[in-house]
């Protein structure tokens, strides 16, 4: 988690990248791909890195980039879903980083969260195998 | 070949099954034998009847036409059976990001919750609820998630025995639900949003 700027706000339009590892990944969802981190979700801002970038954020094991998948977002989708803002956190590595956030230690509500932002993917910049 | 397996759904949940051999029935097992038993959802079939039978039983059960609703049931819970095994597998950290494992426990209460709500929906509205997929939810916990053109629902079972599972479902233009399943009622409130408003889940 960065330092979040809460008075900067995001166009709407801009596109967020989020990292989602393999093994969340089935045919039926990848919801729990969307695991906050301190309350929130991470995701990097499109103009101002690449997919890949985002990809290769530090990991904890040894898994691979090319585990990962890379979904697309924008900034006025995420905020439709009741409570959620976007909130720029840049991080001295990672000056595009951005926390999606409200109160996501309430399970009831991140489980709406969940679901509505795995609804809100545009596209897939990157899947797992992806060079 | 369809003469060779008969099932009979009397139950929710569980599926009797009266099983005789056929020429292509391995060797071992007696001609003029029979199995009879409960097959409950979720529950390997290798549980039931000998392992080499249920393989057997699985490899033909295509065949048997005139079933072809219970084996889209048959073919669901295959599937529910191997995600659930799927999870078990996954040691800590498989993310990369630090994720933790998925407990026995918390898995069997995710297959308990949906064994719960099935006979709860078979109870109340004498129809059946199909089998959800089975994925790994963050933090140790189980997503189940049930998805069709006529919308989605996803149910999260924490890990431990603490944790409360909660509920979202939405459909096309429709009024969302988000709950927390910790009481009979609040699964009958689950229960009636799948029926009224959203007749068919997948």
């Amino acid at each position: 988690m960065g330092g979040a700027n809460v008075e900067e706000r995001l166009p709407s339009g801009e596109e967020l990248y989020i990292r989602i590892h393999k093994q969340y990944i089935k045919p039926r969802g990848f919801s729990g791909g969307f695991k906050p981190v301190s309350g929130g979700i991470s995701a990097d801002r499109s103009s101002r890195c690449e997919p890949r970038e985002t990809r290769a954020r530090p990991r904890k094991g040894v898994s691979p980039a090319e585990d990962y998948g890379v979904v697309v977002v924008t900034v006025g989708s995420v905020e439709l879903i009741p409570g959620l803002k976007v909130l720029p956190a840049p991080l001295a590595e990672n000056p595009a980083h951005v926390d999606i956030r409200d109160n996501l230690k309430d399970l009831r509500y991140l489980t709406m969260v969940r679901s509505r932002l795995e609804s809100a993917v545009s596209r897939w910049a990157l899947i797992p195998g992806d060079p | 070949m369809s003469e060779d397996v008969t099932v009979l759904e009397r139950d929710p949940g569980t599926i009797p099954i009266v099983y005789k051999p056929s020429p292509v029935t391995p060797a071992t097992v007696p001609q003029d034998s029979t199995m009879v038993g409960v097959w409950k959802l979720g529950t390997p079939l290798s549980n039931v009847v000998d392992l080499t039978l249920a393989a057997d039983l699985l490899t033909r059960w295509s065949r048997v036409t005139n079933m072809r609703a219970l084996s889209a049931d048959v073919l669901g819970a295959r599937r529910f059976h191997q995600e659930t095994e799927d999870l078990r597998t996954l040691p800590d950290n498989f993310d990369g990001e630090g994720s933790p494992h998925y407990s026995a426990r918390t898995v069997s209460s995710a297959t308990e919750l949906v064994r719960q709500l099935t006979e709860r929906y078979m109870g109340s509205f004498a129809a059946k609820l199909p089998l959800p997929s089975v994925l790994p939810g963050p933090e140790g916990s189980v997503d189940l998630t049930w998805k069709s053109s006529a919308g989605k629902l996803l149910l999260n079972v924490p890990p431990g025995e603490a944790g409360v599972p909660t509920a979202y479902g939405e459909t096309p233009g429709g009024e969302p639900i988000s709950l927390q399943i910790d009481s009979d009622a609040a699964s009958d409130r689950l229960l009636r949003w799948i029926r009224d408003r959203w007749a068919a889940p997948t």
